[in-house]
């Protein structure tokens, strides 16, 4: 962009001066002669050269064009400029800073408990503003490590303040009342294992049980007689028995999500697709904003493209059938408690159908069979 | 051809573009005097002397010279070897 500057020049002969400026090598863009003044334009570089000279005529400033006219306007208006972007970036910089953290429960402990944790992530007073993605994750933290504790928590963004809200797990407590009542069975198997606190144990380790039956019971007798009714407490371990059937194919193949994201453009001309920018070998797309042509077969997308990993495995029959095991133990263990164990397993048939094999396994499983029922009540007899 | 092209882009050489109400000169080397009736421009190897009516320069750069008015006659003049 050219800086030119529009002057003009009053004197007596002004036809004169501007070819004795011509002269001195200063190129005049434009020219209009008026009686005793003409107006005329030239580069800013000349200007500054006309300036510097000793002369009679008047020479005044009339526009300024291009870049300098620019920096003229900056320079007129600075103290306005520099309080207008001073103000804006205290407003957008304040905006984003928390002043206050409000938790909302009943419980002192309980709001206690959120602040240290949310303290702990960041989120604080005099901290800055988190982001959606940044936010839910600090609260699925929360949720994952406390999940015995903590039901349910949300934080609110109002201004600039949080609100954090919360719930807790309402465990219910066992009922403080001695109603009395017998441990019973509540699967079938082999008992391996009782201990009982309270009760009277009436069954032996290896009895077999059915569902229901009475392994410690709060009736205590002496000599056949119901002499008093107690609370029956303890844990009984059995032996109990499945069979899992499972189905693997020989062809695998899994495609998992590696949680990587990237939006780009996509082109695509006939069968034929185009992604320049694109990261990742394999992906799964959604579209969020397309333009076609019907006519025409080319289209351009805005994709969102989050990126899978692929794996593909075709099996042997000793890798399936190996692969049938580990997923049945999977799925048998996701079923039972968290003491419960795995003693024994067996495949019992196996066969081949439509290009995969089908495999039957039994396990013996140490099983937490421990379960209560509250005893009717008879009159004791004194 | 390269030449021609060079020749044709790079614009050099002395000319004249006359118009009904201008007269344009470029690569001109000197302005020898200005007057409402007759201007005169020299160049290497000559000087053109522009007359007419109401001559005025509206455009003066160290290569270029824009002149309107009511032209009446242009008048090559030779430099004597």
């Amino acid at each position: 962009m050219n800086n030119l500057v529009t002057l003009r020049i009053e004197g007596k002969d002004v036809k004169r001066f501007v070819f004795r400026l011509s002269k001195q090598k200063i190129g005049f863009y434009f020219i209009e002669y008026h009686p005793h003044s003409a107006i005329v334009t030239v580069s800013y570089e000349d200007y500054c050269k006309i300036k510097e000279m000793k002369t009679i005529y008047e020479i005044h400033l009339l526009r300024l064009k291009g870049f300098v006219h620019l920096k003229e306007i900056l320079y007129r208006y600075r103290i306005f400029l520099l309080a207008l972007f001073t103000g804006i970036f205290l407003l957008v910089f304040l905006s984003h800073v928390i002043f206050s953290v409000e938790i909302v429960h009943n419980k002192k402990e309980v709001r206690e408990f959120l602040q240290e944790e949310l303290e702990k992530r960041g989120i604080r007073k005099l901290s800055f503003v988190k982001s959606f993605a940044e936010k839910d994750a600090i609260l699925q933290d929360i949720m994952r490590e406390y999940r015995d504790y903590v039901e349910w928590v949300e934080l609110e963004r109002v201004g600039t303040k949080y609100i954090a809200r919360i719930e807790v797990r309402k465990i219910k407590e066992e009922e403080e009342d001695n109603q009395p009542r017998d441990l019973i069975a509540k699967k079938k198997g082999m008992i391996l294992s009782i201990e009982a606190s309270h009760g009277e144990v009436v069954k032996n380790v290896y009895d077999y049980v059915d569902v229901g039956d009475v392994i410690v019971s709060g009736t205590i007798h002496n000599k056949e007689e119901a002499k008093d009714y107690v609370r029956a407490q303890g844990k009984v371990f059995a032996e109990t028995w499945y069979t899992v059937t499972v189905e693997v194919p020989y062809f695998y193949k899994e495609v998992k999500k590696t949680g990587r994201e990237q939006k780009l453009l996509s082109f695509r001309f006939l069968n034929f697709e185009f992604r320049p920018f694109s990261k990742f070998s394999t992906s799964e797309d959604t579209i969020l904003y397309k333009v076609e042509n019907r006519l025409f077969p080319l289209s351009i997308s805005y994709l969102s493209s989050q990126e899978t990993e692929v794996d593909e495995s075709l099996y042997t029959y000793d890798m399936a059938l190996e692969k049938a095991h580990v997923e049945a133990r999977t799925k048998l263990l996701s079923a039972l408690g968290p003491e419960d164990e795995i003693i024994y397993e067996k495949g019992l048939k196996n066969y081949e159908e439509d290009s995969k094999i089908i495999v039957e396994i039994f396990f013996k499983v140490k099983e937490d069979i421990t379960s209560y029922i509250e005893i009717q009540q008879e009159p004791i007899q004194e | 051809m390269i030449r021609k092209v060079i020749n044709y882009v790079k614009e050099d050489g002395f000319e004249i573009r006359i118009d009904p109400q201008y007269v344009c000169i470029i690569n001109y080397s000197n302005i020898s005097y200005m007057e409402e009736e007759k201007i005169s421009v020299s160049y290497p190897g000559g000087a053109v002397l522009i007359k007419g009516k109401h001559l005025v320069v509206v455009k003066l750069l160290e290569q270029e010279v824009l002149i309107k008015g009511k032209f009446s006659a242009l008048e090559f003049r030779r430099d004597h070897e």
